[in-house]
């Protein structure tokens, strides 16, 4: 009995998805239908892979509150790439694509880092600042209009789906869930096991014990930033490819789903501990939230208020637990 | 004499630990009341429920004769008890006079009374004869003044009862001594103070009444000037203590590091001396010295405006800890929990550290079973109390702590260890193994540099003593020269005024 009720309180976010699944089930059946989850599953990949890289950020004691402009920037980028290659092919798009979206999330990253490390930035506000500028350039470049034509090679990362058979003609699993899958789980291996991924845990942790253990505090930090742009920029060619247009528009206030899924996966918001893996368990109550809401036909604007108050539910949770434990 | 304060049978039980068992003792006005123990012992269970932070699973407080029952700090506050906590709660931004007044400013109407606070608290602080002013900003204090802060605010209020928490811990010989004459200021005002040390010298200059804890349970209270100091260490640890330091005789080996005319300008200059294998040298002189600092400028964590660095005979140039690492060079800093520790990660996460870089795969895994041989060998080698190595550091005692955080250099092949103030804070059974390890590093070829401000410490452990004052050395002392007159003569400034 003891340990079930330590088991719980070290695994809120499990239960709770757990618990609003069958809460959803019941309300509506077509919740558990294939075709539901299938389409679940691909829905939170967006989320899933900023999610992964502020669970860096995170970790490292910092935050990431560019990723919604970021992930926009490199979706229209992609887009202008896209169309000076009509001739791709289901492959090339994808090299397409990512090339384009590490490209930005490089950049973006590096300027984050960069200003955060070495000029010691706040990195609220440094990211607040970048947020703007990322979203502003994404509207400057496209005038404020989608960028259209692409061809349709250009959607299969986002909207594709394997293994077509007679009653799913659409295929059934999505190459972005496969995408996600791969991407997060190098994501998280690099993490967890790599030299590189304990030192972004000793930094949040402690950044003087850190220097003084000789591990290049401002490189880590660097580094992490760079991760959490790239991760939001391949969310965003993602989300372009889905709709198979670059929208300056898109993944608007996005970096609240991705925070939230971080912290309700137990990465703590003073840094030095967290996991990618355990993120995902975040990643998937904010989708089954949305999922179920949708369903139940509850409006988009309630929906907003709903993700806003898990979010501080998240936080309070992670607050109590961390005054029981000191 | 009537107590002001009585504990009577208090037990404290915590979920799967008993803290205290059956603690009964009296605290008379106008007395320094000492409680003694290892860590762990329970004095700070004890001071805790008398400052009602926690309530007694069994037991009872009186307070001049009245039967207590308090559920928050607030309530013992209210009640006249005030305790002053190692780390000073000091507010940096606000001046002298909001800090001692703070939560209780004079008002005139509804507005605060600025100018009576000032005058207020200034009064206290010319009471007391130290040369702080209320309008000052607090951050700008060096500890031993906000100290003082700190007992004026106990002053202001009035208090019946004073806890002081290890005040000695981070302040120097001079400044212990006026830290004394403030204390014996709120004896004369009959206030009862319990006061907590691990120094046991301090127990005949200050103290009455002197309680043991070992393990929970009180050993004894007896009148300071019946007991030895040796008959205290004695019942603390429940056997007598032996030769304390361990000292071993060494035989210098080889030059392992020596340094040139080192200078930050504005912090230290011209610091030149050697540490050879096999001794352990002591950097003796007052808090602020400089020690400190020039021993990070070696380790790279810091810069160095001029000056040579030389390990084992070549020049080395130190521009990153890595670099020090790297050239196998430790450093133990002095505030183990703000710089030595990783608190909330494991053990194995802990020693395994600076050493990662050179235990991973050709695709940057760690090598996580090398970790776990290395944390189990060194656990059992240093004899680090703790269920496992998974265990997160911040349930260790200060003592355990410190063994880990020396594991760490030594698995990182330290050759040459920097070892700043490393038993403060440190129970005197854990202490006498440090010193043992000291020994056992620099018999093995190891050289070891140890800043201490404890005379004791220096005098029983060094093979040779550097003393420092106002950044510049201002002698070396050999084991035989070296004696608390000749280490001070060099530390302070009476002697020879610049």
């Amino acid at each position: 009995m003891e340990k079930a009720k330590k088991w719980v309180g070290e695994n809120v976010v499990i239960v709770t998805l757990v618990v609003l699944c069958i809460l959803f089930g019941i309300g509506n059946p077509v919740f558990f239908s294939v075709k539901n989850i299938l389409n679940l599953l691909s829905q939170m990949c967006i989320n899933a892979l900023m999610a992964t890289g502020l669970v860096y950020v995170i970790i490292l004691g910092g935050i990431d509150i560019s990723v919604g402009g970021t992930a926009a920037l490199a979706g229209v980028i992609s887009a202008f790439v896209g169309l000076q290659f009509p001739g791709m092919n289901q492959f090339t798009s994808i090299i397409i694509l990512v090339v384009s979206g590490v490209a930005v999330g490089l950049v973006v990253g590096f300027l984050n880092g960069f200003m955060i490390a070495y000029l010691n930035v706040v990195p609220m506000i440094c990211t607040l600042a970048m947020l703007n500028i990322t979203r502003g350039i994404a509207y400057v470049i496209t005038g404020g209009q989608p960028v259209y034509g692409l061809p349709d090679a250009y959607a299969f990362l986002g909207a594709s789906r394997l293994i077509k058979t007679e009653s799913m003609p659409n295929g059934i699993i999505p190459v972005i869930t496969i995408f996600t899958v791969i991407v997060v789980a190098l994501m998280h291996i690099l993490l967890s096991r790599t030299v590189f991924g304990r030192h972004v845990y000793a930094v949040g942790s402690n950044k003087s014990v850190a220097h003084l253990s000789g591990i290049n505090v401002k490189k880590v930090t660097m580094t992490g930033h760079i991760i959490s742009s790239v991760m939001a920029c391949l969310a965003g060619v993602c989300a372009a490819s889905k709709i198979q247009n670059g929208q300056p528009g898109a993944c608007d206030s996005y970096e609240m789903f991705a925070i939230a899924s971080a912290v309700m996966g137990g990465t703590s918001l003073i840094g030095g501990s967290g996991s990618v893996g355990r993120a995902m368990f975040g990643v998937a109550v904010i989708a089954v939230i949305k999922n179920g809401m949708d369903l139940m036909q509850i409006s988009s604007y309630w929906q907003k208020v709903v993700i806003g108050v898990i979010i501080l539910l998240a936080v309070i949770i992670d607050m109590a637990q961390k005054n029981k434990k000191d | 004499m009537e107590p002001i304060l009585q504990v009577k049978n208090i037990s404290k039980v915590f979920p799967g630990v008993k803290a205290l068992t059956d603690i009964s003792a009296d605290f008379y006005p106008g007395e320094v009341h000492t409680l003694v123990g290892e860590n762990g012992a329970g004095k700070s269970t004890l001071i805790k429920i008398i400052s009602g932070v926690y309530t007694p699973t069994e037991g009872k407080v009186y307070l001049e004769g009245k039967e207590m029952h308090f559920t928050s700090p607030g309530q013992a506050i209210d009640a006249g008890i005030a305790v002053i906590h190692q780390e000073l709660s000091i507010a940096k931004d606000l001046t002298v006079a909001e800090n001692i007044y703070l939560g209780r400013e004079p008002k005139k109407g509804k507005l605060l009374d600025r100018k009576k606070m000032n005058k207020d608290a200034q009064d206290i602080l010319d009471f007391m004869k130290v040369h702080i002013k209320a309008t000052q900003n607090a951050g700008k204090l060096n500890t031993a003044q906000q100290q003082m802060v700190e007992i004026a605010k106990v002053i202001s209020k009035n208090a019946k009862v004073v806890v002081m928490d290890e005040p000695t811990s981070s302040l120097s010989d001079s400044e212990i001594e006026a830290l004394f004459e403030q204390v014996r200021i709120l004896k004369e005002k009959k206030v009862a103070i319990i006061y907590i040390t691990h120094r046991m010298k301090e127990l005949a200059q200050i103290c009455e009444r002197v309680t043991v804890l070992r393990d929970g349970c009180k050993v004894d209270t007896m009148m300071v000037k019946d007991v030895t100091e040796k008959q205290i260490v004695a019942s603390m640890v429940g056997r007598e203590m032996g030769d304390y330091y361990n000292k071993h005789e060494h035989t210098r080996g080889k030059e392992m590091l020596r340094v040139e005319n080192l200078t930050q300008k504005g912090v230290f200059e011209n610091i030149s001396f050697t540490a050879y294998a096999g001794e352990i040298v002591g950097f003796s002189g007052l808090v602020g010295a400089g020690r400190t600092e020039v021993m990070e400028a070696i380790f790279g964590a810091t810069h160095i405006d001029s000056g040579k660095i030389y390990l084992e005979g070549e020049e080395v140039h130190f521009n990153t800890p890595k670099d020090a690492i790297n050239a196998q060079v430790g450093l133990v800093t002095e505030d183990r929990r703000r710089t030595g520790l990783l608190l909330k990660k494991k053990i194995k996460e802990n020693i395994s550290l600076p050493s990662l870089p050179s235990h991973k795969n050709s695709i940057g895994f760690v090598d996580t079973r090398w970790e776990t041989d290395v944390a189990e060998e060194y656990m059992k080698k240093l004899k680090i109390k703790a269920p496992n190595i998974d265990t997160i550091l911040s349930t260790l005692s200060g003592g355990n702590q410190q063994k880990v955080i020396l594991s760490k250099w030594l698995v990182a092949n330290s050759k040459v260890l920097i070892l700043d103030e490393p038993t403060r804070g440190i129970d005197v059974n854990a202490r006498s193994e440090f010193y043992t390890l000291m020994n056992d590093f620099v018999e093995a070829g190891g050289a070891i540099i140890m800043i201490s401000s404890e005379l004791p410490e220096v005098l029983g452990v060094s093979d040779r003593v550097i003393v420092m004052r106002g950044g510049k050395i201002t002698g070396e002392l050999s084991r035989e020269e070296a004696t608390e007159q000749s280490i001070m003569a060099l530390a302070s400034y009476t002697s020879d005024a610049e």
